[in-house]
């Protein structure tokens, strides 16, 4: 496999004008975008240049309690930034938001990497931390949308739900409607992508292996494999958010709380 | 149960139906304390009927249906018998032949309050917890729900009611409790 062309210093630099284009744009039409549109440059040329010397560190050690330690990293990561979309999150959600990225991240990516890629060693950094990340990229979405939810459905249709406790359901049976709204918010951006993968843009990592020079039949199973891999993590993540967030909404007497 | 608005008689309402937690005091029911029987169970036999309850996604039937739709109902093999909640809801002045297929959340607050006494009283409950039941009704249903409600006693059931207007009830409820605001008491 032939490598991919180098990217000079002098050719990043040059990438820099298409953001002055950008900046132009906003500086014309008054968008009081530029600050923020300077300081996101800023931050993409750093943290992308500091990923890549971290990766050649990790991949150089390539040792399993290193590459744990690093995934573990981003499901906190990950954990932080999905209750940061999710409207007065109950206390104890980064827990539990973490633990079901955690899983759901541990099972689909050793799944991926042992049994479906053949890695030589599946734990290998350069396999791994990819994975890992792609995984926890969707399923941080899937977290933040079925929370979101679900805490929106408790609050507003809180009559409803208690009318059922009243019926003699337990928490659980009484919202089971909320459970399924959640979830059917989480899946359906991973089914829309499903559906339309490949047709507008070639995903990321597609792209990346026929930029590298892969062919385009093999990058193309790849990203099935991928596509299969982040529907399944979406949805383990998300129910098991939902599995293990949904008891907060009760109190120890199994009624609905109102300070939700 | 009567007493001036903010009393808190809707409160106690809710915590006799295990809805809102006690801050003091002890619930039992039949001598068995509140914490030796599962909250699900005891809610099926203490039903409560809010104020302006609530209707549930789908069709008047499905509302009815929806008292049947828990495992503590399915374990128990109870489901329901459209021809006893057609007459039940009859004398409610309620027309399941009419209504059975019309979305709940389109009836008016008059029907779906008679609608949800109806659902709970097919539940068959010990207790029947109800927060001014006839709040939304004119004078006639609110005539045949005093009617059902005293039959509801007659048949053992007891009867816990929540009313502005005590004098009204008392043939039905002769036991009158006032609640007084007392500061920090709810």
């Amino acid at each position: 496999m032939k490598q991919p062309p180098d990217i000079g210093t002098l050719e990043l630099g040059l990438s820099v004008v298409l953001v002055l284009v950008a900046g132009l744009v906003s500086a014309a039409l008054r968008l009081g975008l530029l600050g923020q549109l300077v300081w996101g440059t800023l931050r993409t040329f750093v943290q992308l240049t500091l990923v890549g010397y971290a990766l050649t560190y990790i991949f150089a050690v390539d040792h399993a309690l290193l590459v744990a330690g690093i995934v573990a990293l981003m499901c906190l990561i990950a954990a932080h930034a999905a209750l940061g979309r999710v409207q007065r999150a109950p206390r104890g959600s980064f827990v539990l938001a973490a633990l079901s990225l955690g899983s759901s991240t541990f099972i689909v990516a050793a799944m991926v990497c042992g049994v479906v890629i053949h890695a030589e060693r599946w734990y290998s950094a350069r396999v791994v931390i990819p994975i890992a990340g792609m995984i926890l990229g969707n399923s941080l979405t899937a977290v933040a949308l079925a929370l979101d939810r679900l805490l929106e459905e408790v609050r507003g249709r809180s009559g409803e739900l208690e009318l059922r406790l009243a019926l003699g359901y337990t928490p659980w049976e009484a919202i089971q409607p909320h459970v399924r709204s959640a979830l059917r918010a989480a899946m359906t951006p991973t089914i829309n992508a499903l559906m339309v993968v490949g047709l507008v843009s070639l995903p990321g990592m597609m792209t990346g292996q026929i930029l590298a020079g892969a062919e385009p039949l093999r990058a193309a199973r790849y990203q099935i494999v991928v596509m299969m891999m982040l529907a399944a993590a979406v949805a383990g993540a998300a129910l098991l958010v939902i599995a293990l967030s949904y008891r907060r909404c009760f109190d120890d007497d199994q009624a609905l709380r109102r300070d939700i | 149960m009567v007493g001036r608005s903010g009393a808190g008689k809707s409160t106690l309402l809710r915590a006799l139906a295990r809805l809102t937690p006690l801050r003091a005091g002890e619930l039992r029911l039949d001598g068995v304390a509140a914490r030796e029987i599962p909250a699900p169970r005891w809610r099926r036999r203490v039903a409560y009927l809010a104020q302006s309850p609530p209707s549930l996604p789908g069709s008047v039937w499905q509302n009815l249906e929806a008292a049947f739709g828990c495992q503590l109902a399915r374990a128990r093999r109870e489901q329901l018998d459209r021809d006893v909640a057609r007459a039940q809801a009859a004398e409610l002045l309620l027309d399941l032949d009419a209504l059975g297929e019309r979305e709940a959340a389109r009836l008016s607050g008059g029907e779906l309050s008679r609608l949800s006494l109806l659902r709970a009283l097919l539940i068959k409950p010990d207790v029947l917890l109800a927060d001014e039941p006839s709040a939304a009704l004119d004078a006639e249903s609110a005539a045949a729900l005093a009617t059902r409600l005293s039959r509801y006693v007659d048949d053992g059931g007891a009867l816990v009611l929540v009313a502005h207007d005590g004098a009204r009830w008392a043939a039905l409820a002769p036991r009158e409790v006032t609640l007084e605001e007392q500061q920090g008491s709810r």
